[in-house]
């Protein structure tokens, strides 16, 4: 029973510490945001505007609010990676809205108001810098993976640990780690930007990372070495 | 209590989790960040990837690489070896081995990295102590200078040197070369793989009898040299106590750094040989000979004393002045050489000798030098190895026999090619047997009766130059036997050392052998195998001869100096010969006197006719005689 109440007690710190913080982050984009990169319209003060809308999404999934970009990137490869690593796909199409740094930030559907509103401004190019790190750019040659099957890679490679599915779930998990595969069965699940990176934010955790890489534990949650 | 039981947990939870990465990088000198394992780590930096690698990065590279690069150029490994196979020349390491170079080579700062912890910044990751790059004199601080390192940047051919292992491709194996085909080159991964250090030194597979090196090296009868099959105990220097098989090729050779260039030995040349425990002066004695004290004797092959020089293969240039010189390789070779010395009445290569290469003369007409050889890899008979040196091949042009070079003992070397000629009149059987010498008129031995016990295969025998050149020192199984050093002039070996003196530094005579002076039955070199009176009896009738027995008359008043052989029979020598054929002594019976010889039909057939002189003895004969 005490030990019942400890884990308890453990759950509910993770639970607390790692609450989304988007506001103030640098994904806060509005007006109002201590960010750098914000908006200048003054009136553009909504925070979640820039990728969600209850309504009159682009009718895919996450009630998504961006122009997704039409972007054909180089992907990674390696002589140790068996797998082909296909285009991005999944929910990093919705990171990459933003992060290839051929779209506006701007380029948001549904605009606060009625009518479709109207679209908040940005200075400079009003993209992200590509030759910065946040700017992945087409050349996804230098990015860590993304978008392929986990375990197609994971069969061929002992240096990957398992996925394991839990009901529709399908994570890979390491050391009180737990990272998300997209997808629903260990045969179709990928990899995603979503996999490492919580673009909400967790506090305390730098570049929106889903936990602290101290000792390389995000690393080592899949990789064996 | 509760709180016991809690600790408890967290401690097996913990215990498991360092269980979990017991063959993890964690536990290893590549985890570098601050609660790494090694010397070299951080001070502040916990994740263990960022030194090398990083999820984004700006740069065009490869694995995610996330050290910054060395622009360090490397003077490559080379070896007369691979220059002789036409060994395709190395180019510089590829991408591969310059990821692990950009700490290794030492130009670059360990923590040195594109994207660090903090949100995408370009810095270095301090280390403790500060430490910047991996020290200079570290093991692990390769430098740019690949001469003492494995190569890298070599593609593999073993059509090109059949001591290679051929395999298909792609190699299976977690040894690869990179990249995996045939056009693939040898990079510091085809041997590390530096996540895991299961094997130590992150090897690749495990080195336990070098099976690593003998994943692509296969030396020709390596599997049965002493060097491999020996059980022999041996501590390499910071490893535990093995043997000398198991330690096979890391024996002599060390993939880094090591002193000997090239051929990554330990030591330069021969004291890589002379290790403690090996064949020096730390020499167990027991299983293992000690070379090193031989070789500083008085009278000794240079190996100790001449440095730089040995080729492999060497020639007739590298051989001859004034390149001349002996190492333990140029008669030994350490992968195929095995146990055991030479037999008697044989000149077969013996055990020790076993894979060198040597030379074999072609014809030439009786004493004249033969100038064309043929290279005998391996060597058949031990003379070949010999002859490398002391023939036309290694002395040059010395159309009288003679060279300008002075010898240790004393005299100018000769061309043994020459003196062992099977056209010659006698010779000693170093490269035939005597019913083989066909320039020897008959009866081209001796009698059996002039040979001791120990040689009574006359006309069949033969024998080898280390008969009667090695070591001064009793035969027992703590010393070694081979012409590597004596304190004896010409290395002269056997129970009797002395020739042409004896041990006052008087020319040997008959009378010291009928009057028993000089203790001529122990010193008298030609004794060990020619008892030229023994009970009572003279084994020849010309020795016997009374006025042969003067105390002024030498041995070297009729034969030869240099008793290998001559234009003459029976080893005679006239008197227009030269030194140091003749021995030329100032005494009218210290050089040559006879002017013609002819061979008798026995040994006890002599008679004056035999022999003419110009003047004195007795006489002039008329006939014909040897030229």
């Amino acid at each position: 029973m005490k030990f019942v109440l400890i884990v308890a007690v453990v759950l509910l710190i993770v639970a607390i510490t790692g609450s989304a913080q988007i506001r103030n982050s640098k994904h806060d984009l509005s007006f109002t945001s201590t960010a750098t990169t914000k908006t200048t319209s003054s009136s553009y003060t909504e925070v979640c505007v820039f990728c969600h809308t209850p309504h009159s999404s682009d009718n895919t999934s996450l009630l998504w609010n961006r122009t997704y970009s039409n972007a054909t990137y180089q992907v990674y490869s390696s002589p140790t990676m068996e797998q082909a690593v296909p285009q991005p796909g999944g929910v990093s199409k919705n990171c990459l809205s933003c992060h290839d740094g051929t779209v506006a930030l701007a380029s948001v559907i549904n605009n606060p108001g009625s009518s479709g509103g109207i679209q908040p401004v940005f200075s400079g190019t009003g993209m992200i810098d590509t030759t910065g790190f946040t700017g992945m750019g087409m050349n996804l040659t230098n990015d860590h993976p993304i978008s392929f099957v986990y375990n197609t890679s994971q069969a061929t490679d002992p240096d990957l640990r398992a996925a394991t599915v839990t009901g529709s779930k399908v994570t890979v998990s390491n050391a009180g780690t737990s990272l998300t595969l997209y997808g629903t069965t260990a045969a179709t699940a990928t990899l995603e930007c979503g996999t490492c990176h919580d673009p909400h934010g967790v506090s305390g955790v730098p570049t929106f990372l889903r936990a602290s890489n101290d000792a390389s534990v995000l690393c080592f949650t899949c990789h064996i070495k | 209590m509760r709180l016991l039981n809690y600790i408890i947990l967290i401690t097996v939870s913990i215990l498991l989790q360092v269980s979990a990465w017991s063959q993890s990088i964690v536990n290893t000198k590549h985890n570098l960040s601050i609660t790494g394992p090694g010397a070299i780590k951080a001070s502040g930096e916990t994740q263990v990837c960022v030194f090398c690698h990083t999820p984004h990065s700006k740069q065009a590279t490869v694995q995610l690489w996330n050290h910054q690069p060395t622009a360090a150029n490397y003077s490559l490994y080379s070896s007369d070896y691979l220059t002789s196979k036409s060994y395709p020349s190395g180019s510089q390491p590829n991408e591969k081995s310059k990821l692990c170079l950009a700490c290794h080579d030492g130009t670059i700062a360990i923590g040195a990295v594109y994207n660090t912890t903090a949100s995408g910044s370009i810095g270095t990751i301090a280390l403790s102590g500060g430490v910047t790059t991996i020290p200079a004199g570290s093991a692990s601080n390769l430098g740019t200078a690949f001469m003492n390192d494995h190569p890298v940047g070599f593609g593999y051919d073993p059509t090109k040197d059949a001591e290679l292992v051929s395999r298909s491709w792609p190699w299976t194996s977690a040894v690869k070369l990179s990249p995996n085909t045939a056009e693939g080159k040898v990079e510091c991964p085809t041997c590390h793989e530096p996540h895991n250090n299961t094997n130590g030194k992150f090897l690749q597979i495990s080195n336990i009898n070098a099976a690593l090196c003998a994943f692509c090296h296969n030396k020709t009868n390596w599997a049965g040299s002493i060097h491999k099959t020996s059980t022999q105990s041996y501590t390499p220097t910071g490893s535990a106590t093995t043997t000398i098989g198991e330690w096979s090729c890391r024996n002599c050779h060390q993939s880094h750094n090591g002193q000997g260039v090239p051929y990554l030995l330990k030591l330069p040349e021969e004291n890589t040989c002379y290790q403690t425990g090996c064949h020096g002066t730390t020499s167990t004695g027991v299983n293992t000979k000690n070379i090193q004290t031989q070789a500083n004797k008085t009278y000794k092959h240079p190996v100790n004393t001449i440095s730089g020089l040995h080729k492999n293969p060497d020639n007739s240039t590298s051989l001859n002045v004034p390149n001349r010189h002996a190492e333990c390789y140029d008669c030994h070779n350490p992968h195929q050489a095995k146990d055991g010395l030479h037999t008697l009445k044989s000149n077969a290569v013996s055990n020790v000798l076993t894979g060198a290469w040597g030379v074999t003369p072609g014809s030439a007409t009786i004493w004249t030098q033969p100038t064309s050889f043929t290279v005998t890899n391996p060597v058949v008979q031990e003379n070949q190895i010999c002859f490398k040196c002391h023939s036309y091949y290694g002395l040059g042009v010395a159309v009288t026999g003679v060279t300008t070079i002075l010898g240790p003992s004393g005299i100018n070397l000769t061309d043994q090619a020459m003196e062992y000629n099977i056209a010659n009149k006698s010779v000693h059987p170093v490269s035939v047997s005597l019913n083989n010498q066909t320039g020897a008129t008959t009866p081209r031995p001796l009698a059996a009766a002039q040979m001791s016990a120990a040689w009574n295969g006359v006309g069949t025998q033969t024998m080898y130059c280390s008969d009667c050149h090695g070591n001064d020192q009793p035969t027992s199984t703590t010393v070694p036997q081979g012409p590597h050093g004596s304190a004896y002039k010409f290395m002269l070996t056997g129970n009797a050392k002395y020739w042409p003196l004896n041990a006052a530094g008087s020319l040997w005579t008959l009378d010291d052998i009928r009057n028993n002076r000089n203790n001529w039955s122990t010193n008298l070199f030609c004794v060990n195998c020619h008892p030229i009176y023994s009970g009572g009896t003279w084994r020849n009738n010309v020795h016997s001869r009374s006025n042969h027995q003067g105390a002024g008359i030498k041995c070297v008043a009729c034969h030869v100096t240099v008793p290998h052989g001559s234009k003459r029979s029976r080893l005679i020598g006239y008197r227009t010969d030269i030194s140091p054929y003749n021995y030329n002594g100032t005494g009218q019976y210290e050089k040559l006197v006879i002017s013609g010889f002819r061979k008798a039909s026995g040994p006890n057939s002599y008679s004056t006719s035999n022999c003419t002189f110009t003047s004195g003895c007795h006489g002039t004969e008329s006939g014909t005689f040897e030229p």
